[in-house]
């Protein structure tokens, strides 16, 4: 809680929306819905799965064998660093929408 | 070896060490929401399992906190599991080198009657099987584990910290040095750089670990002796090493073995020779919330001795065994590793 809705909470007329920290939208009823989106997702997950192994056996069949590339290839230099980055942002992202207003920060 | 991963592998092991890492932030949060909460050295409960109560319930409704176990708990339950896939899917190109001859310097001892401690059964870590889980356990939990995610998600250089516990020994011309739980030899090789006109002598209880450790060495032309024995009683004769130390194992067992295994070192150390043991910080030198946050992480981590561990007074357990000038400290900047060191009677250089 902030100190600003702290104080809003305390002092104030009780909001008609509450401050989105003390939100709790999602019931434990709803747990069966999350887990029909976690589905929809991993359906989502195994189509652009699927689509990256055609683009493998289309590329293969003119001569370029991308899965054995992708496979070996190490990253260094700036496409190490540009993974580190997306992936970095990435698991921030993701994590970060367990939260109301995305991953704390803490320095 | 060559140990690169194909791309499933590296890109998985990456993404538990980058989860790891938001885990890190997250604690933190949890540390500010206890905070926030009015809670701190002046009014949380001195006994560990009424603070543990005290802290859980104030953040029944904390998000951060929520996040940061369910966080924690894919972790534990998912980096064996994602290093075991590793090397499942590399094991074409992994396993010829981990099963070809090994040939070199370095020798592994195994004896004919094993005299394992219960304790190290524990499945430490939450480590899948514990340290034999694997017919390649030491490749997995030393390259794929250590190297891959925990160098990068444990705060500080782990290889920085272990060449910094081998530069708290006090002399340099050590003739014979025993690593006492050396594992895949982490440390044995911090060892072997400091004092490398020393023989290096490594026991362990996991097969698995030290036939790994047995390819470190002869990949790097180091004749390390290395035994499968407990360190409580390695069998080793008396006044054999003139240093006698370990990294990070005491807070694996529980303090009746680390009473033994100061004894241990105090019978195999020639006179005037060194100890030096390394391990977690004390809970003395951490405030009441950080000692919540890693007594806490302990339990979810099955690792059933840190707490006796972590407040055992060693710097009594050493002099009880006999050792003198003990010293019991942390190193800089964080405490970490803990030193306790100390020498034994009757100094024969002099």
């Amino acid at each position: 809680m902030t100190a600003a809705s702290k104080q809003a909470s305390v002092a104030g007329p009780s909001p008609l929306v509450p401050p989105l920290d003390e939100a709790s939208y999602l019931l434990q009823r709803r747990v069966d819905d999350l887990a029909q989106g976690f589905m929809a997702v991993t359906s989502e997950l195994w189509i652009v799965k699927d689509r990256l192994a055609i683009l493998e056996a289309v590329l293969a069949k003119h001569g370029i064998d991308a899965k054995a590339a992708v496979d070996a290839f190490e990253p260094t230099g700036e496409v190490k660093q540009q993974l580190d980055a997306e992936r970095r942002a990435w698991a921030q992202r993701m994590i970060g929408a367990l939260f109301p207003r995305g991953l704390p920060r803490v320095d | 070896m060559k140990t690169s991963l194909l791309q499933r592998g590296r890109a998985e092991l990456a993404f538990v060490a980058e989860l790891g890492m938001v885990g890190g932030q997250i604690k933190r949060a949890v540390r500010k929401d206890v905070e926030a909460r009015g809670l701190g050295p002046h009014n949380l409960a001195a006994d560990l399992d009424a603070r543990h109560a005290q802290i859980e319930t104030a953040l029944a409704d904390s998000r951060a906190y929520q996040n940061f176990l369910m966080l924690h708990k894919w972790g534990l339950g998912n980096l064996t599991r994602a290093a075991f896939d590793a090397f499942e899917a590399n094991r074409d190109h992994l396993e010829p080198q981990l099963t070809e001859p090994t040939t070199g310097p370095a020798s592994l001892t195994l004896p004919d009657e094993l005299d394992i401690p219960a304790y190290w059964h524990n499945w430490f870590h939450n480590t899948t099987g514990g340290w034999d889980g694997h017919e390649h356990m030491g490749f997995i939990h030393g390259e794929l584990i250590h190297r891959w995610v925990v160098a990068a998600t444990f705060p500080g250089n782990i290889f920085a910290q272990r060449e910094a516990a081998a530069a708290a020994a006090p002399r340099s011309d050590y003739r014979r040095v025993l690593d006492m739980g050396c594992g895949t030899g982490h440390y044995t090789t911090a060892l072997t750089k400091r004092f490398p006109d020393a023989e290096i002598w490594g026991t362990d209880c996991s097969l698995r670990e030290l036939q790994y450790a047995l390819r470190v060495a002869n990949s790097n032309g180091w004749a390390w002796r290395l035994h499968r024995v407990p360190n409580e009683r390695t069998g080793f004769p008396d006044a054999h090493f003139d240093l006698v130390t370990s990294y990070i194992l005491l807070h694996e067992v529980p303090a009746k073995a680390i009473h033994e295994t100061f004894a241990e070192a105090f019978r195999l150390l020639e006179p005037g020779g060194d100890m030096v043991m390394s391990d977690v910080t004390r809970f003395e030198k951490m405030d009441p919330i950080a000692v919540w946050q890693q007594d806490s992480a302990a339990k979810r981590e099955v690792e059933p001795f840190w707490r006796e561990s972590a407040t055992l007074d060693l710097k009594a357990v050493a002099e009880e065994c006999g050792f003198l000038d003990v010293k019991s400290y942390g190193l800089a900047p964080m405490n970490y590793p803990w030193i306790v060191s100390g020498r034994k009677p009757g100094d024969t250089r002099q």
